[in-house]
């Protein structure tokens, strides 16, 4: 394996699947954007970095609470008698509480009593690393059942230090994974990759014909039409191929959860690409 | 959890290789810190006489990634290995640390010759992550091929804010940090099981509601004594069989309480690093595991147990043998 790579070992003969997929964006705002502990809260964290508090989207109230936009997504993704092993919460836009354990909140919005935690500060790779670690938790007997929520909201209560991508809606996507029979899915993660769009061309060829690929915007646009061998070039008939809607974080999933259940119905195998370029973290994802 | 037992955290192995503790050299007095974030004069005497407090460890000038490369710097057995660390976990209370997209993570991690590793926070366990974090590392490194392979946990956080800064009638923090580097071959300190209690009925603001703080001070030591029981009993252990718990270090007062509760003997329990350290967030239980190897109080073949809560609620408590 080169230098920089971490690749996950071979399936054993049950893995984890993504079994269902649902993606919601948003408008509005949570009543918690107007708790005067956010603003002590952002102050607190900009004063050491010189960074101007946005005065105006403070006083306004506005943002979201990842545990509001995820709690009713949850109760529609799963069913009274599927109880959940692990809840994880990825997030790279901070939430608007942003030092509660929305996780542990959105636990109780599930069956079952699973052990939950969040993953952040990798970017959009978070996202990626979020679904590792439910695949290693089955891997290891953790866990028969887990959900991954992606979720971000688009205030900054600050002026950042360097241009960002906010997300244009709130959003959150709803990732049940279940222990299947045969390979489950398999994460790869590298940081520093020279060449990320060969590499995910190389993935997406080993998958064979028919393998559907889909990017973010961290690689460059072709990488979804891929002409190698082995790999079909994606007809812009529908959601699969084209660049993700203006939410960096939750984008490429909801692209996921718009065509699974098609891609299902075909027997197609599936690669989710993403690059987070401000941190060189390549990762992709395959669904079996 | 299904099945941890059978078929999952001891069919493999998570070994804790080495510990580095970076403590700042100023330490402050309780009162000196606690007029600064207005705590009243009771409440210091409440720190002071019962829960035993005496002074922080901070370091006012340094930010988040002076702490954990000052706990690098003493962590020579990465040294030369840097190749072989394919994750770097931050385990941290603070879901939010520097205002986004700024991440000194990464770029702590390509300034040491680590930038290659996979490296991510995990939060939400408030100070009780530092579990996860070994729990996780042990995890991902049991899908790596190469035995070499190893992760690296980072604990360690700034008191910025008045929720990084004291827990109500609980503890003050401070701003100690750790670094421990994780194997799935090695022989010391090999994690033999890790239980959880989640509480999530006790999010809120503990300062601003009484009731919640009086509910979550009446369901602490039950919550937290489940979560030692459960994994004694993954372990296959029993109380008498440890030779030390490593609490974190909120405070002395409910770690006595909680030693008289289970019939295990107080003075076997770490608790120096509360006065003379602080709670310093998720790093508490490698400071105390470092406390307790270089003082001798713990040898070859020993067991002991790593605890800790944080607010939220979550309840960690995880078996090792040395």
């Amino acid at each position: 394996m080169a230098p920089g790579t971490t690749d996950r070992a071979a399936p054993g003969p049950s893995g984890l699947r993504i079994t269902r997929a649902l993606a919601r964006r948003f408008d509005g705002r949570s009543e918690t954007s107007l708790d005067p502990d956010l603003r002590v809260f952002v102050s607190d964290l900009v004063r050491p970095h010189g960074l101007p508090l946005r005065e105006d989207l403070l006083s306004e109230g506005v943002g979201h609470s990842y545990e509001e936009l995820a709690a009713g997504l949850l109760g529609e993704a799963l069913a009274e008698d599927e109880p959940v092993d692990l809840l994880i919460l990825a997030f790279d836009t901070p939430d608007v509480r942003p030092g509660a354990p929305s996780s542990l909140a959105l636990s109780r919005s599930v069956p079952g009593t699973p052990l939950a935690f969040a993953v952040c500060d990798q970017g959009t790779a978070a996202a990626f690393t979020a679904l590792r670690l439910a695949a290693d938790h089955h891997r290891t007997g953790a866990c028969r059942r887990a959900v991954v929520v992606l979720a971000e909201q688009t205030a900054l209560h600050y002026v950042p230090s360097a241009p960002v991508a906010l997300p244009e809606r709130h959003a959150v996507v709803v990732l049940v994974c279940e222990e299947a029979p045969g390979a489950g899915l398999t994460v790869r993660q590298r940081t520093g990759a020279p060449a990320p769009e060969e590499a995910v061309r190389a993935e997406a060829a080993a998958l064979g014909p028919g393998a559907e690929v889909v990017s973010d915007d961290g690689l460059a646009a072709e990488v979804v039409s891929v002409d190698g061998p082995g790999a079909e070039a994606v007809p812009d008939d529908g959601l699969a191929g084209r660049r993700p809607p203006a939410q960096p974080f939750t984008g490429l999933w909801a692209t996921l959860a718009e065509c699974l259940p098609r891609w299902r119905a075909e027997g197609r195998p599936v690669l989710l690409a993403g690059y987070d370029r401000r941190l060189g973290v390549l990762s992709t994802l395959t669904l079996p | 959890m299904c099945d941890p037992a059978g078929v999952g955290i001891l069919a493999r192995v998570t070994a804790l290789e080495a510990v580095a503790v970076h403590l700042p050299p100023h330490a402050v007095p309780i009162e000196a810190v606690g007029e600064r974030i207005g705590l009243t004069p009771r409440q210091l005497r409440l720190f002071r006489r019962f829960h035993g407090l005496d002074q922080l460890r901070l370091d006012p000038a340094g930010t988040l990634p002076d702490l954990l490369d000052a706990a690098l710097d003493d962590l020579p057995e990465l040294r030369g290995r840097e190749r072989d660390v394919r994750f770097v976990i931050h385990a941290r209370s603070m879901p939010v640390a520097v205002p986004h997209p700024l991440n000194p993570l990464h770029e702590l991690l390509a300034a040491r010759g680590l930038g290659h590793a996979n490296a991510f926070t995990v939060t939400h366990h408030a100070c009780a992550v530092g579990l996860l974090a070994i729990d996780l590392a042990g995890r991902l490194l049991a899908s790596e091929p190469d035995p070499a392979a190893l992760a690296l946990v980072l604990a360690g956080e700034k008191t910025f804010t008045r929720d990084a800064q004291v827990v109500p009638e609980t503890g003050i923090f401070a701003e100690g940090a750790a670094a421990c580097l994780v194997s799935a071959a090695g022989e010391r300190h090999r994690v033999l099981s890790y239980e959880v209690r989640q509480r999530p009925e006790f999010d809120g603001r503990l300062a601003e509601d009484p009731d919640l703080l009086a509910r979550y001070q009446r369901e602490y030591p039950n919550v937290m004594v489940e979560a030692i029981e459960a994994a004694l009993d993954q372990a296959g252990l029993d109380l008498s069989d440890l030779s030390a718990i490593l609490p974190h270090n909120v405070n002395q007062a409910s770690w006595r309480m909680i030693a008289r509760r289970i019939g295990y003997p107080v003075e076997k329990v770490v608790l120096d690093n509360v006065r003379s350290v602080g709670h310093s967030f998720a790093a508490d239980s490698l400071i105390n595991l470092h406390t307790a190897t270089t003082r001798g109080l713990l040898r070859r073949g020993d067991h002991y147990l790593i605890a800790a809560a944080g607010v939220g609620a979550t309840f960690s408590a995880m078996a090792v043998r040395y």
